[in-house]
């Protein structure tokens, strides 16, 4: 059986493989003329394509942003000083950035060595930076270690310039998602108001606000330490979260769905039998406003839903509708009757 | 900092063609720079294949931390063990060799953890684009068929096409991932084939039938 010999020959044919995977102008021409020659061939060519063509497998990548992440974290796990990276282009003009850059790092560098024998000199209280998202606005902060935070609206979080040398210390007020980098040596912990959540290097979103009653952990993957004044420290896993009670000051240990809790990072608003006080303090945050309940409103009903990418007054007309009440959006205000 | 340029040859092939410009460095000399300590050398390797481990590590579950960690794990080694690791014949297949030996034994503490993950076939085979488009209702369905009898063939054979025809290892080279003989790959790999070209060829002498048979 020759022509079964000619179909494994092409199945096995590196070129042909790339010719049937990404056929490309030059490609087609090729083995179109390759036919030409071996019109005898055709059938096997066919056969062969065939074949290839069933073995074919899901392609799942990264998005740019998480292989940006990932070698971020990789570049903080290489201990060693690692040369600062700049990014090459074939312009002829190359050499006159190179020469600028080199520059501004060589500036940027007797800046730094200044700064640190000043400090060391004086021993000051470590540098703090603080982030404050007003009501309606998001924002992805990058720490030195590699660590990313997503930082929701109306929450502020404080964390040193520089980490010092045994550990990592940030403090939170209000909503965020944390995926830290990975340091055995240097725990992590986040500081909300009495809650302390200590890690290693896990992901895992800590909803503290001031005015809320309830402090909520929610852990993505990893193990997480919750640490709540004179009680144990709890232990949780992935999907796990710890809910303190601050008037009764009690800790509850839950599971929970990591898709809900982690949906406000991708702009979705996600209610699952939430009530109307969550839902107003939701909405408030998200898009700064204020709800004004007018006198003898009752709502009793739960609300179960997903929104995404949308204005206050749409997600306000679903639930008015199953929650049975009637609004009037006035500026910052929500009218509720 | 070393400027080298090499002639890219399209056809000769690299999946990476389209994101390069004309300064590409080849395997073999990004490997060569990297031993030396070229830390553009090692971003450059980092951004060629982190989608092709990503993945592979995706084939085996669905677990992104642990990919990502088992990832994170093998470039930093990759970084502080260069020059101790010698010449690499095939970057390509030395990345997912070690990739595969860090993240199997991973996968089977978490999996011993939780039970989650059993659903999931691995490496399963799907309708390629190009297939999808055919959309005759008898051709599909007997796509169907050829599909799900490809997907209960042993999961190794499965990973083995993946790698010899998806990320065009050699036979030698699958050996070395699964620690056997290469003939042995071959053959595992053959039977593969040759179900797929039995019922190729049937599939196309059916159409021919029908095709006559309605035109008569």
């Amino acid at each position: 059986m020759n022509k079964e010999k000619h179909v494994d020959q092409l199945i096995e044919h590196p070129q042909f493989q790339q010719w049937v995977k990404n056929p490309d102008s030059q490609s087609d021409k090729y083995w179109e003329e390759w036919m030409g020659d071996n019109p005898e061939r055709v059938e096997a060519v066919d056969l062969a394509k065939k074949v290839l063509l069933s073995i074919s497998f899901k392609e799942e990548n990264m998005v740019e942003r998480e292989v940006d992440v990932l070698w971020n974290k990789i570049k903080v796990g290489v201990q060693e000083p690692y040369p600062v990276h700049v990014k090459t282009s074939s312009n002829p003009l190359w050499w006159k950035y190179a020469a600028a850059i080199t520059a501004i790092l060589v500036c940027a560098f007797a800046y730094l060595v200044f700064i640190q024998n000043e400090k060391e000199e004086n021993k000051t209280a470590v540098v703090y930076l603080e982030k404050t998202n007003q009501l309606g606005q998001k924002a992805t902060i990058f720490l030195g270690d590699g660590t990313v935070i997503k930082l929701n609206s109306g929450s502020t979080l404080k964390y040193p310039k520089v980490f010092n040398n045994d550990e990592r210390v940030v403090y939170l007020e209000g909503e965020a998602f944390f995926e830290v980098a990975k340091n055995p040596k240097k725990p992590f912990t986040v500081i909300s108001g009495k809650i302390r959540t200590k890690v290693l290097g896990t992901s895992f979103n800590v909803r503290a606000y001031p005015e809320d009653n309830k402090v909520q952990v929610a852990v993505l993957s990893g193990k997480v330490g919750v640490k709540v004044p004179s009680k144990e420290s709890l232990v949780l896993l992935p999907n796990e979260s710890a809910i303190y009670n601050k008037s009764e000051s009690e800790v509850k240990h839950a599971k929970v769905d990591m898709e809900k809790e982690l949906a406000w990072k991708d702009n979705i608003i996600y209610f699952k039998n939430a009530d109307f006080e969550e839902i107003r303090n939701v909405l408030e945050r998200w898009y700064g406003v204020n709800f004004l309940l007018k006198k003898d409103v009752k709502i009793e009903y739960d609300f179960t839903g997903k929104f995404e990418n949308r204005s206050l007054e749409s997600v306000l007309e679903g639930i008015s509708f199953s929650l049975d009440f009637q609004f009037e959006i006035d500026k910052d205000t929500v009218v509720i009757f | 900092m070393k400027m080298k340029t090499t002639l890219f040859n399209n056809i000769s092939g690299d999946e990476n063609s389209d994101q390069l410009n004309n300064n590409i460095l080849s395997d073999e000399e990004l490997w060569t720079d990297l031993q030396g300590g070229s830390s553009i050398a090692f971003h450059q390797i980092y951004q060629r294949y982190v989608q092709v481990l990503f993945n592979y590590g995706k084939k085996f579950t669905n677990q992104r931390e642990l990919i990502e960690d088992c990832m994170q794990e093998l470039f930093t080694g990759l970084w502080k063990y260069r020059e101790k690791l010698g010449s690499v014949k095939n970057l390509k297949s030395y990345l997912l060799i070690s990739f595969r030996r860090k993240l199997i034994p991973e996968l089977q503490k978490a999996n011993r953890l939780t039970e989650i993950n059993k659903k999931n076939v691995r490496f399963e085979i799907v309708f390629s684009p190009e297939r999808t488009k055919i959309n005759e209702e008898r051709q599909l369905e007997q796509n169907q068929n050829l599909l799900n009898q490809l997907n209960s063939l042993p999961e190794r054979q499965r990973e083995a096409l993946y790698l010899r025809y998806y990320e065009g290892l050699s036979c030698q080279e699958i050996a070395e991932i699964f620690e056997m003989n290469p003939q042995s790959v071959y053959n595992l790999l053959n039977r593969a084939i040759n179900l797929l070209k039995k019922r190729l060829l049937i599939s196309i002498l059916i159409l021919f039938y029908i095709f006559f048979h309605l035109s008569e």
